[in-house]
């Protein structure tokens, strides 16, 4: 295997497979979906469900991803299979599936020549409100986005976080239910993108709103998503809820130290308890009993060694989409 | 929730009809279109020829009181291009006609004048205004990928043409059928009664009839050629490449023959060569519809030329903007 991370040893397999979460709400249902191009299949029997809340829709480039949302807002249509968007089943009554969708485009898509705030009206209008009801309902979302005066100003103008608000704010201002958000934090900087974060999650704690989020930014999926999907060679690799993800098969805890993780190291050797550090300076212990737990403590307090955090180990979602896109790439 | 929230706030108001659709593509469109200084510019030029086409209809219209106009009014006809129509019908007439002479050649004198107004410097307008509003129209949209922020509402690609044709009809509706109508209402002040209406009261309906087989043509050939690329000069030049090429060739194939016909003292009609030109088509239908040319076995083909390439610019147009989704 290539492009294994170096600290792979701490992350057991992860389970790969279309498994459908339980419970009774569903957003999104689909069922053996399979879309073919001339010849070329883009998706394979894909088979999944996404429950309401934040879902991650991650895969790499040519996965399918941009297929499967088009197919969804009755853009294209699969070549069989079927499956419902918020209750409406797909292509049948992809208009309606488009007035209770708010999707915001990967791509940088714009009206020449409109202000923001004409922009966002625009697209409210096109949803049926009416106009000056789109207008207010614009400064609104606006406000929400954080945009300022350089609503005013033309979209040519705008830079690319700009736009990335711009396009939320087309978006969300019908107050869609569900939410299709392309590579939201695509080109924002930290605070932006922390922003943009919040109000992801704002709108799925606080208005109910379903969200389903494409990126390939890793670290944002495991900041506000509650399920995710994996796509990978147009098949369904990974659907399961973040929190199944993150736990290792095998429990571990994580300690940070103030000062050389190697010294705790040598004293819990001493207790007969082995750890390793892993390449980040962290030092993991397999196990996460109460009285494993009190073995490090007393063995830092003998050795006079400062714990600055100790966790329960968790796998991280880089090491989850590469072992799915790998297995996703493997012959059967 | 106070009024100050800058937080997220839910929406269920009323929704209005999703007939509107379409028309929030054009407005919008009309609004953008508009910000061009150029095209501002012509709309205002597109009012002047309504006063020089006034002219003969003031003069005509007070001959009835004053017969020194009558003289005033024939000069000018003479001025008209293509004015053997209205020459023969005002040659019939003695130099000081009786009101029921009036009356008798109003019709024709006015359906000419509308026709001449519309052939003419209309026309010549809405090759430049079209060449202007239509090609960004689509292009534009497809090169700033703005169709995903049309498809990814509950629009369909009918309601985005309509939208898009409902630009262009706008700005050409302003510069032919508006101001002949204005030409019509202020013709109908200028006459000695309101009663005339009477006897004109179709010149309204040809007006707009005129019109609209002039627009929809052109309108969806432009937009056509705008759905075929992503550069709108591009779109621009082909859309004034067919009127010169068209005009060149049809100068082209008739001057021979028109010659010939002139040193023989003949007639010349130029047959299926006007189909070979946009303008002389859309002149030919025009001019069938204002009641001047009855000649069915150029008209109809005229027709019928028209209604295929509206057509297949309708199917080009279908084709080319869903053709973004299918990748």
């Amino acid at each position: 295997m290539k492009n294994i991370p170096a600290d792979r040893w701490l992350f057991d397999r992860v389970s790969i497979g279309a498994t459908a979460p339980t419970g009774d709400a569903r957003v999104i249902e689909l069922r053996s979906i399979v879309k073919t191009y001339r010849g070329f299949q883009a998706l394979h029997d894909i088979t999944v469900d996404f429950p309401p809340g934040v879902t991650g829709l991650l895969g790499p480039n040519g996965a399918g991803k941009s297929t499967l949302i088009k197919i969804l807002l009755g853009l294209l249509r699969a070549s069989s299979g079927d499956g419902t968007v918020l209750g409406k089943p797909i292509w049948h009554q992809s208009k309606q599936i488009r007035q209770l969708v708010g999707y915001m485009p990967e791509d940088d898509c714009y009206l020449p020549s409109l202000s923001g705030v004409e922009c966002v009206q625009f697209a409210a209008r096109l949803s049926c409100l009416p106009a000056t009801e789109a207008l207010r309902r614009a400064h609104e979302i606006l406000d929400f986005c954080g945009a300022g005066q350089e609503r005013y100003r033309t979209v040519e103008t705008y830079s690319t976080g700009m736009r990335q608000k711009l396009k939320f704010a087309q978006a969300l201002v019908h107050d869609p239910a569900l939410l299709v958000l392309d590579e939201p934090t695509s080109g924002l900087d930290p605070d932006e993108r922390d922003a943009m974060l919040n109000r992801i999650r704002i709108l799925a704690n606080s208005h109910g709103k379903s969200i389903v989020i494409c990126t390939h930014i890793l670290p944002d999926v495991q900041q506000v998503s509650d399920f995710v999907v994996i796509l990978a060679a147009g098949r369904v690799a990974v659907a399961k809820s973040l929190a199944e993800l993150a736990r290792p098969a095998l429990p571990a805890l994580e300690i940070r130290t103030l000062g050389p993780p190697e010294t705790l190291q040598a004293a819990l050797r001493t207790h007969a308890v082995e750890s390793q550090v892993n390449p980040l300076g962290v030092l993991v212990v397999q196990g996460d009993s109460p009285t494993c737990v009190q073995t490090i403590w007393r063995a830092a307090a003998e050795h006079d060694v400062l714990i600055r955090s100790l966790v329960p180990a968790r796998n991280s979602m880089e090491a989850i989409f590469l072992e799915a896109v790998q297995s996703a790439s493997q012959p059967n | 929730m106070p009024i100050h929230s800058i937080s997220y706030r839910p929406w269920d108001g009323h929704r209005v009809s999703r007939w509107t659709r379409w028309l929030t593509i054009c407005s919008t469109g009309i609004v953008r279109s508009s910000k061009s200084q150029w095209l501002r510019r012509l709309l205002f030029a597109a009012f002047i020829p309504l006063l020089f086409t006034g002219i003969p209809f003031f003069l005509f219209e007070q001959s009835v009181r004053d017969p020194n106009m009558w003289q005033a009014f024939s000069g000018f006809v003479r001025t008209i291009p293509q004015n053997h129509v209205l020459h023969h019908a005002v040659g019939n007439v003695p130099h000081h006609p009786t009101p029921e002479q009036f009356e008798a050649i109003r019709h024709q004198v006015w359906s000419f004048l509308t026709l001449t107004f519309l052939r003419y410097p209309q026309a010549f307008l809405m090759v430049i205004i079209v060449g202007i509003v239509a090609p960004p129209l689509i292009s534009q949209d497809l090169r700033t990928r703005a169709y995903l922020i049309y498809f990814a509402r509950p629009i369909s690609r009918m309601e985005y043409i309509a939208g898009k044709v409902g630009v262009v009809s706008f700005f050409l509706f302003l510069i032919s059928a508006l101001p002949a109508l204005c030409l019509y209402v202020a013709a109908v002040m200028l006459s000695p009664s309101v009663e005339v209406v009477l006897t004109t009261w179709d010149l309204p309906i040809r007006i707009l009839i005129g019109s609209a087989w002039m627009i929809v043509p052109t309108t969806l050939v432009a937009l056509a050629f705008s759905s075929l690329t992503l550069e709108s000069r591009y779109a621009g030049f082909a859309w004034f490449a067919i009127w010169i090429i068209g005009h060149v060739t049809y100068s082209t194939l008739v001057a021979i023959p028109a010659y010939e016909a002139s040193r023989r003292h003949e007639e010349f009609l130029p047959g299926w060569r006007l189909l070979t030109s946009p303008y002389q088509v859309l002149g030919t239908v025009q001019s069938y519809i204002f009641g001047f040319t009855h000649e069915l076995d150029v008209v109809i083909p005229a027709f019928l030329l028209l209604i295929t390439v509206s057509l297949a610019s309708l199917a080009i147009l279908f084709r080319r903007v869903s053709a973004p989704m299918r990748v």
